[in-house]
């Protein structure tokens, strides 16, 4: 599941006007995911899409398949 | 705000309460160890904020784990990933996303590459962030030569501590109850289940190499 995916884009528009840039965010909220679309300044323009975070794995299923990034070394104090 | 707490606490304790009221004792020993019993100290704190780290069904009589909640070390924000929303840091995260873009530009490509072909995965795995409540106070962290404030707050795995009290008493919780300041909702309390046993279920690689089948 793409959880915390961040995507950047632009919209064109089809009249001919300036395009928009946006990202969509995903924000997690309870047992759903809240995919907003943002303008340049962080304003919401529109919510994309509410889906269910949906995870069928067990408990033994999701560890087995957990793994990290080691990114201590770039996070001193 | 968010789900990320109950909005209906149970007066019950349960596993990523925050509460209040506890000592925080760690042992110090010398720079020496000696099988004979060297010096030793007992440092006591009382932090503002503690988390119960005892799984639900196993918060019986009298025994408790707990752990302080501090606040978070200022360089997770100079990420905008994780300054955007630092609870992030509670879930698996893309490669790209667990450097800056600064950070991430700065390393060679060979390195990039080796990141980005590992599947989202933590960072930071000792760490559980709590996000902002207004029942949690706020503080400054350094901003790009300024302060700006935040209320998350975070659980060390490395700071657990034992409390034993005639208190804790899942069949007769009304002593804790008072103590207890928030809840965490079923997903945020699934996640930090998930985290901590991610940290504490690591098999080292020379272990691994003996457990392989022949």
């Amino acid at each position: 599941m793409p959880e915390l995916e961040d995507r950047t884009d632009v919209l064109t528009d089809a009249t001919g006007g300036e395009p928009l840039r946006f990202r969509d965010v995903v924000v997690p909220f309870d047992r759903f995911e809240i995919v907003v679309r943002l303008g340049p300044g962080d304003e919401l323009l529109e919510i994309v899409e509410v889906r269910i975070r949906a995870d069928f794995r067990s408990a033994e299923q999701r560890l087995r398949s957990a793994r990290h990034h080691d990114v201590d070394e770039f996070y001193r104090e | 705000m968010s789900a990320f707490y109950h909005t209906k606490p149970s007066g019950l304790p349960r596993f990523g309460d925050v509460v209040s009221g506890f000592h925080n004792a760690t042992l110090k020993l010398g720079a020496k160890l000696d099988r004979d019993f060297g010096d030793f100290d007992i440092a006591v704190t009382h932090p503002k904020y503690l988390v119960i780290l005892t799984p639900c069904c196993s918060i019986e009589k009298t025994v408790m784990s707990l752990a302080p909640l501090i606040q978070l070390p200022h360089p997770v924000f100079k990420n905008p990933f994780f300054a955007e929303d630092p609870t992030r840091i509670n879930r698996h995260v893309p490669a790209k996303k667990t450097l800056s873009p600064t950070q991430w530009e700065k390393l060679p490509v060979e390195d990039q590459q080796e990141r980005m072909d590992k599947a989202d995965g933590y960072v930071f795995i000792e760490f559980y962030v709590y996000q902002e409540h207004d029942l949690l106070l706020r503080y400054e962290i350094p901003h790009d030569k300024e302060t700006r404030k935040t209320g998350h707050y975070m659980v060390n795995f490395k700071d657990i501590c034992r409390v034993e009290s005639k208190a804790i008493d899942r069949g007769n919780h009304s002593e804790l109850a008072k103590l207890k300041i928030l809840e965490l909702s079923v997903q945020a309390r699934k996640e930090l289940r998930d985290k901590i046993a991610y940290y504490f279920a690591r098999v080292p690689d020379e272990d691994q190499r003996e457990l392989l089948p022949i």
